[in-house]
């Protein structure tokens, strides 16, 4: 197991915010980064797994064997892949569950569950290829397709850092530009979250971690000058979001998904805006690590475990709106959720590292 | 590491069983089958100087299918440059339009069919609205719409929002705000209120949010299906078809049926009103 450190920590701050914020309408979500910041808790996490992939690729020795990285990348993507297919299984069982015991149809659309009742042989094949997703469960088929465009940038790094951000950086102004994007089906319409422009964010940060790794003198320079324009572009952030500002996307010029501040197509801002709070929160670590050992022992260990943390989070939070809606909400109600959740989550960390691979 | 595997194999079995011991305890109690669904063709003739279209036996209900007056200028416009008018179904999962060849009748499907029944040409395109109007739908629906520039956006709105308990007051705001910026764009609407559910109808939460569907579309002079009432009627006079049976709910079923129906009849009267408002050719 490992010893906290500043990753595995923000890790899990994101996955408790994700589950907060995957029950909407509570109180609670106002303590969470969306209320104050452009970009939200999924452009932290998916960061945050760029920055993880930098140890994947490489250890103090140096790089790893490049058949040892892409054998792990792969492995872990699938991994991800039949997370998600039981993630979702279980939660249109949930779903279907509620509606008998409710006898309430709206459970069965919910967050677009539709079609895995009413159109089950073609929701059963998208499901399997990712490409039928609902609401609130479409994070880790990102995150599927990422580690795979993640394999390819890895192995340009091998060569060339900057060639890596370069290809990434091109992925990511095409996609934008001619709205390039994974179809969903049998639904209409496309992925929630577009890989083809988050991976940007996961080379991002791949290359912070990797540059720290490589050049640690430098890198510690560049954070400190860069620190305190950080700390200004959290504050307009926080800002912006505070007055409710949203360009307008009719008036914005083409093409337009750099100038809105899109999370499908993860809009520019919402990229600077991280990497802002990346920098402006990285002395911060330190300092908690000393004052609130506890609070950082709890999230760290839902960061190391994050996939299954994710997993069960994900399901509690559909508990948690379904409770929500068929009871009566309210500030205590809505206590009880996030204590539940949170005591869950660190019992499945506490399992997960019971076991001998936990990772 | 025994220990481990131990006890979570026991948590998982026991929810197994509870899971299980559920699901039987819920099975013995499901009604019997119902029957098919039926449904009557839409009249193939588009009469303009006519007032409501024949609706299917089915769906004749003593509430008003649709409320409001108010014109569909960008349609009528579509239609006099002989183009068909592109229309938007955003809403919940029943209103994505399901692949061509699946045996599912969408709501869009249906409307679109009604609607060229009407001989109205018309470009149907579905998106699924993801989450509350009052959190960040209403922006993601901007997007959509600055994409697909459509005449028309028929657009079932409140469910999310009820389901995730907003506030209603909250929700109006947002809903009356987002209803300016899509007149300021030339975007007709069409809101289609949330569903009946029975087991919601003395919830105000629930009929909170129904209520303010209702009010906003009044105060900005936007056409609204009124299918919430119309379910209703349907609940009273069928109320076997508020139960699951053969994995459906009827009511649910017809209400999608019926909407589309109404819709269909909302955006006939729509161009109706357009033509009356502004003189000229008719379509």
């Amino acid at each position: 197991m490992r010893t906290p450190n500043a990753i595995d920590f923000w890790r899990g701050v994101a996955l408790v915010m994700i589950f907060i914020n995957h029950v909407p309408g509570m109180v609670y979500s106002q303590l969470t980064l969306r209320d104050y910041a452009i970009s939200d808790a999924a452009e932290l996490f998916v960061f945050l797994a760029g920055c993880s992939l930098a140890f994947v690729a490489a250890g103090k020795a140096g790089p790893k064997p490049a058949g040892q990285v892409v054998g792990r990348l792969l492995w872990r993507a699938f991994e991800i892949w039949r997370a998600q297919i039981v993630v979702i299984s279980v939660a249109v069982a949930m779903l279907g569950a509620g509606a008998l015991y409710f006898n309430d149809p709206l459970l069965l659309e919910w967050h677009g569950a539709k079609p895995a009742f009413s159109d089950t042989a073609r929701a059963s094949i998208g499901l399997v290829l990712l490409t039928y997703q609902i609401g609130y469960f479409n994070i880790l088929p990102l995150y599927v397709v990422l580690l795979l465009l993640a394999l390819v940038f890895v192995v340009i790094a091998r060569r060339s850092l900057a060639a890596a951000l370069a290809a990434s950086f091109a992925l990511y102004a095409a996609t934008l530009t001619w709205q390039l994007q994974l179809p969903s089906w049998p639904a209409q319409g496309a992925w929630f979250f577009n890989p083809l422009s988050w991976q940007l964010l996961v080379v991002l940060g791949f290359a912070v971690i990797t540059l720290q790794q490589t050049h640690s003198t430098m890198w510690q320079a560049a954070v400190r000058r860069l620190w305190p324009v950080s700390v200004v572009v959290v504050a307009i952030g926080a800002v912006v979001v505070w007055i409710e500002y949203r360009p307008d996307p009719m008036a914005v010029p083409d093409p337009r998904f750099f100038f809105l501040f899109d999370k499908q197509f993860l809009s520019p801002v919402r990229i600077l805006n991280m990497a802002a709070l990346a920098i402006a929160f990285y002395p911060l670590f330190p300092i908690l690590a000393r004052a609130m050992a506890p609070l950082v022992r709890y999230c760290s260990s839902l960061g190391r475990n994050s996939l299954v943390v994710f997993c069960v989070a994900s399901l509690l939070a559909l508990a948690g709106q379904i409770a929500r809606y068929v009871g009566e909400p309210g500030f205590l109600f809505d206590t009880g959720i996030v204590i539940v959740g949170l005591v869950a989550l660190r019992v499945t960390a506490w399992i997960a590292e019971l076991q001998p691979s936990s990772s | 590491m025994d220990r481990g595997i131990a006890a979570f194999v026991l948590l998982a079995s026991a929810c197994a069983l509870a899971l299980f011991a559920f699901v039987a305890r819920t099975a013995l109690r499901e009604p019997a089958e119902p029957a098919a669904i039926t449904h009557e063709a839409a009249p193939a003739s588009f009469a303009l100087a006519g007032g409501a279209q024949v609706l299917s036996a089915q769906c004749r209900v003593e509430s008003v299918p649709f409320e409001g007056r108010a014109p569909l200028r960008s349609v009528r416009r579509a239609l006099l440059e002989r183009r068909p008018a592109r229309i938007v179904a955003f809403g919940t999962s029943s209103m994505i339009a399901a692949d061509a060849s699946s045996p599912i009748a969408s709501y869009p499907s249906e409307l679109e069919r009604d609607l060229e029944a009407n001989g109205l040409q018309v470009e149907m395109i579905a998106r699924t609205q993801a989450g509350a109007v009052a959190d960040d739908a209403a922006e993601r629906l901007k997007t959509a719409m600055a994409a697909l520039r459509p005449d028309l956006l028929v657009w079932q709105v409140g469910t999310d929002d009820a389901i995730a308990r907003i506030d209603a007051d909250d929700f109006a705001d947002r809903l009356r705000d987002t209803l300016g910026w899509l007149a300021a764009h030339d975007i007709d609407v069409v809101l289609v209120d949330p569903q009946y559910v029975a087991r919601l109808s003395d919830d105000e939460g629930y009929t909170g949010i129904v209520d303010q569907v209702a009010a906003v579309a009044s105060e900005k002079r936007i056409l609204r299906v009124n299918r919430y009432e119309a379910m209703a009627d349907l609940a009273r006079a069928h109320p076997s078809w508020s139960r699951l049976a053969g994995d459906r709910f009827r009511l649910s079923d017809m209400g999608y049926r019926c909407a589309a129906e109404y819709t269909a009849d909302a955006i006939v009267a729509g161009i109706h009103a357009a033509v009356k408002a502004e003189g000229g050719e008719t379509p």
